[in-house]
């Protein structure tokens, strides 16, 4: 008992005598921050995802290739994210990286500790958090994905011919809510009769799920589908190759990963070019604050049209496509549940 | 009991113990090297920043404790569990349950104006609410006798869900699938460093813990139960309702840990919030036998294997997946490691 | 909208079939590794080192029968590693296998990059087609659910019998049942408990492997990190309702598969509901299921409990 006692008590003062010993982690050097030497991407999945995560991956191997040193850590959880940003700004990581709006708090946690260190999250900054109290070291980039997702919505309801269009979705994040509520967007902007069917998936990785919910889609009658779900999504693309059912790819352009002409576009999102453009805005100074890519600069594009989509869609969407990269027609998030 | 358990080990050839217990370990290194070497990065520098590194600051240390205190607040609860032979794989939902608890009362217009009392009431409705799921657990074993390690899993599952729903629904306050963040957090201890009070907490509940199990009557109950059911019943103790005490014991401290989760950790209600800490639990709490020594410092060790491989995968590059390899192979060349050192000491009784 | 009709419960149920294929495999395992005594958690890793090497092994050689017996094979050679730490160390079953399920994550997706890397997508291999049963592929509705299925599907189905009639009918089910027993018994009689437990787990991890397989061979032709999705775990469930009965595991992994079909078929008609009560819904049933048809549960006596022929 008395022992017991004794040796939770040596812990306790093994704890402190740590605290006492403390040196400082933080860095020492002039809080100059235009420069980049080491470059490090917090990511929430792997990076054979074929798309978020491994275009992340691709634009970090862009930097890479430039010349400067590199690092990443995979399959991180968000209350994991802290302790991971952490480590990288403690190492002296001097640009770091967070991959998803999920990890906006952790980050604005570390930020004010690291007042050297440049980060930059591709996504919103945390709403409730007043634009003047974010830390300036901290570039947000709100991307407009759901742009790509509207473009995506106009053309699987100029192509579909039973009236019934689909998007499944991985679930539980933001860029996935607004790209849903921007497909109905898009798809009701042609026709009202059109019919949708969402289906959230709730994970990213079940490939066999995602063919079972093309399956189901499809023997409802669906005939165009777009999918924003990784791994899931790869096997609903899988099915859509079996089936010569019209697909929409994500990321990147995936019409390899489908036979003939099904693929009608991908969304793609150039994450390598966003991630990869920040060095240049580091070193112009005054890193920090938000941008808005999206269609009009590039961030956000159509692949390629398949063959499959007639002149007469194609125009019809590219104008749709003009409209929103000049302005005239805005696409507002909306992260709304149904 | 402790003191007997220090005798015996004392007296027991401890040099050749501990010498299979480094032996292990250097086993596991040692396939763990090769590994490392695969992947292209020093095996000696992998390990320097896995086990070593942590300790050269405040601020690396404190991450360690981050992981310390859930994974201790688990392992301590399902030790009640295990106890009286029952499984309680549901610390997951238990967790997010306790999580969505605190989140609640730090959310709530009245935790500004209550301070740091909100940790309190948040820790309380962390427990009860961990509690509670838990019970939902024992009441099904008790009412059904239905199994309570699928009850336990299945229940994982829609807490996850659950909670998902909550947010979604009701809790989110941006774009984000968050809660707003709590109106006060945990106190950290030192400046420079991520670790806060609920350690403490945590450990003085390890104190309780030894306490309740050990030197009451309703510990005593609880252990003999597990020994023999049989044995329990001429003592007159309810198997049913000891079960029950034990899940619910089991749930609060789960949810406590979903509070510290919240507290001291994110600050927010987001799904991810339980992070496996409900398996890693059941793994303190059997390499830690049960014991509340042993389970603080199993907590510690796989707290410190945690942190060390976020560090280890930050300065080697190597992918998080060699780290749960490390991980996965030192836990198993320890469990190694002392069935040699138990055989030791069985050919020893023989004789 | 009338959904009801024939040809969405025959969709519906035949979906069902599918996802039930790699539950079914797994579930066959779990009852004999279960019934000897051994707890069956690591079965979601035994799955993954299935799931590669199917893909692999049929990619490679280009045939899909070379990837499903590579698989079974890769599911079995896993299972030593639980094996040795739980039968032979006697080592605590859950800590081992849920260490093994860690080390299995890591280790597949290691392979998996070793082999292909990170740029390009994996290669989908051609999967299994179905083929109509002559005959009973006719009858209405349940031809079109269970005997127009791929061959994977049929395999699963009978080795499941298969199982049951070894659990049942013969000298080793009897041996089977008295090992998970009475170990101490057994081994008077002169079973060697050890490799008796030892072979079944590695039959577990076989059939693990299988339904390993049936995930990348059975629809969508491709490893993917992650891909068992804690299928594992279902099967662990599903084992446990079934009462340690391959038959009646059978049922348990249709029901599951059945709901969890209905579930995105509700999503896909648009249902009201918050999708994440559809996700939800088949672990809710199952709850359910095992509140009504969970009482008398009587699990193999000594199961999880490690076997020490010294100790008395």
């Amino acid at each position: 008992m008395k022992r017991l006692l004794a040796a939770l008590l040596s812990v306790l003062m093994f704890v402190s005598l740590c605290a006492c010993s403390g040196n400082k982690d933080k860095g020492e050097e002039a809080s100059d921050r235009t420069t980049v030497s080491k470059i490090a991407v917090v990511l929430p999945g792997s990076i054979t995802d074929e798309s978020w995560n491994q275009s992340a991956y691709e634009g970090l191997m862009d930097i890479k290739k430039a010349g400067y040193e590199t690092a990443y850590t995979e399959n991180v959880d968000v209350s994991n994210a802290e302790s991971v940003v952490r480590s990288y700004c403690s190492e002296g990581y001097d640009f770091v990286i967070a991959h998803g709006a999920q990890y906006g708090q952790a980050v604005c946690n570390v930020a004010p500790d690291y007042n050297n260190v440049n980060f930059f999250i591709t996504g919103n900054a945390p709403e409730d958090i007043a634009e003047a109290d974010l830390p300036k070291n901290i570039m947000f980039a709100d991307y407009r994905e759901c742009e790509g997702a509207y473009v995506s919505g106009v053309l699987a309801a100029l192509m579909t011919k039973s009236g019934k269009v689909g998007y499944i979705g991985g679930g539980n994040n933001t860029t996935q809510q607004s790209d849903k509520n921007a497909f109905i967007e898009g798809v009701r902007s042609v026709s009202a009769d059109v019919e949708i069917s969402t289906v959230i998936t709730g994970t990213f990785d079940d490939s066999n799920l995602g063919y079972e919910t093309a399956k189901a889609m499809n023997e409802a009658g669906v005939d165009v589908i777009l999918q924003t779900c990784d791994h899931t999504g790869l096997g609903a693309l899988q099915y859509c190759s079996e089936k010569g059912v019209y697909c929409i790819g994500y990321t990147s352009d995936q019409s390899s990963l489908v036979n003939g002409d099904i693929m009608l576009t991908s969304m793609m999102i150039d994450i390598p070019f966003m991630i990869s453009s920040q060095i240049d805005a580091i070193k112009a100074g005054n890193y920090g604050g938000q941008t808005f890519p999206g269609l009009h600069d590039g961030v956000v594009s159509m692949s390629k049209f398949s063959p499959e989509v007639s002149e007469e869609v194609a125009a019809k969407v590219n104008a749709v496509i003009e409209s929103i990269s000049k302005g005239d027609l805005v696409i507002t998030p909306n992260y709304s549940e149904n | 009991m402790i003191e007997n358990l220090l005798e015996k080990y004392l007296n027991a050839d401890l040099l050749k113990k501990l010498g299979i217990m480094l032996a292990s370990v250097a086993a596991a290194i040692l396939v763990g090297s090769i590994f490392v070497l695969m992947s292209g990065a020093d095996p000696l520098e992998a390990y320097y920043y896995m086990i070593f590194k942590p300790f050269s600051s405040v601020t690396s240390l404190g991450e360690v404790f981050i992981y310390f205190t859930p994974l201790l607040l688990v392992g301590l609860g399902v030790c009640f569990t295990f106890h009286c032979k029952l499984s309680n794989l549901g610390g997951e939902g238990q967790i997010l349950f306790g999580a969505l608890g605190m989140t609640l009362i730090g959310i709530s217009p009245a935790a500004k104006a209550l301070g740091p009392f909100s940790l309190v009431l948040g820790a309380l409705a962390g427990i009860l609410f961990g509690t509670l799921y838990a019970a939902l657990a024992a009441w099904f074993r008790a009412l059904f006798n239905a199994s309570e390690i699928v009850i336990t899993l299945m229940l994982n599952y829609i807490a996850e869900q659950f909670i998902s729903y909550i947010i979604f629904y009701h809790l989110k306050t941006g774009a984000e699938p968050q809660s707003a963040r709590i109106a006060f957090s945990i106190p950290k201890i030192f400046p420079n460093s991520r670790i806060n009070y609920g350690v403490i907490a945590a450990l003085i509940l390890a104190f309780v813990y030894y306490i309740v199990v050990y030197r009451t009557k309703f510990g005593y109950n609880l252990r003999t139960l597990g020994g023999s059911r049989k044995a329990a019943k001429y003592g007159g103790v309810s198997a049913k309702r000891y079960y029950f005490y034990a899940m619910m014991i089991s749930g609060a401290f789960c949810g406590l840990a979903g509070m510290m989760q919240v507290a001291g950790n994110t600050g927010r209600l987001m799904s991810g919030v339980a992070a496996d800490f409900g398996f890693g639990g059941i793994v303190v709490a059997l390499l830690g036998n049960l014991h509340p020594a042993g389970v603080v410092i199993a907590a510690f060790f796989m707290a410190l294997v945690s942190a060390g491989a976020v560090t280890m995968q930050v300065k080697t590059g190597i992918p998080t997946s060699f780290a749960s390899i490390l991980e996965a192979l030192i836990v198993l060349f320890i469990l190694l490691g002392m069935a040699l050192s138990s055989r030791i000491d069985n050919r020893k009784k023989v004789k | 909208m009338d959904i009801f009709n024939l040809t969405f419960m025959s969709a519906l149920f035949a979906s069902g079939v599918r996802q039930a294929v790699p539950l079914i495999f797994g579930s066959t395992g779990d009852c004999v590794s279960e019934k000897s005594g051994v707890l069956g958690i690591g079965i979601e890793g035994e799955m993954l080192f299935g799931a590669l090497f199917a893909y692999i092994a049929a990619l490679k050689t280009g045939s899909l029968w070379a990837g499903v017996l590579c698989g079974g094979l890769a599911g079995m050679v896993s299972a030593l590693i639980p094996a040795l730490w739980a039968v032979l160390l006697q080592q605590d079953q859950s800590i081992t296998c849920i260490m093994f399920n860690i080390f299995a994550a890591g280790f597949t997706n290691f392979i998996n990059r070793i082999v292909f890397g990170t740029n390009i997508a994996n290669i989908p291999v051609p999967t299994f087609s179905n083929i109509p049963i002559p005959l009973l592929s006719k009858i209405p509705f349940v031809g079109e659910v269970f005997f127009n299925q791929s061959l994977l599907t049929y395999l699963s189905f009978v080795s499941a019998f298969v199982t049951f009639f070894v659990m049942k009918k013969t000298k080793l089910g009897l041996q089977l049942t008295s090992v998970g027993e009475d170990p101490r018994v057994a081994q008077a009689s002169g079973i060697n408990v050890y490799r008796f437990r030892i072979l079944c787990f590695m039959f577990c991890g076989f059939m693990a492997g299988l339904a390993g397989a049936s995930l990348t061979l059975g629809s969508i032709g491709t490893f993917t990190e992650g891909i068992t999705s804690g299928r594992g775990f279902i099967c662990l469930t599903i084992v446990i309702l079934a009462r340690w009965n391959p038959l009646i595991a059978i049922l348990a992994s249709l029901g599951f598969g059945s709901v969890e079909a209905l579930q995105i078929r509700l999503q896909v008609l648009g249902s009201s509901l918050p999708y994440q009560f559809l996700i939800a819904l088949p672990y809710l049933i199952t709850v359910v299921v095992l509140a009504i048809g969970g009482s008398n549960l009587r699990s193999p006596k000594k199961l999880g409990v490690p076997f020490d022929k010294e100790s008395r």
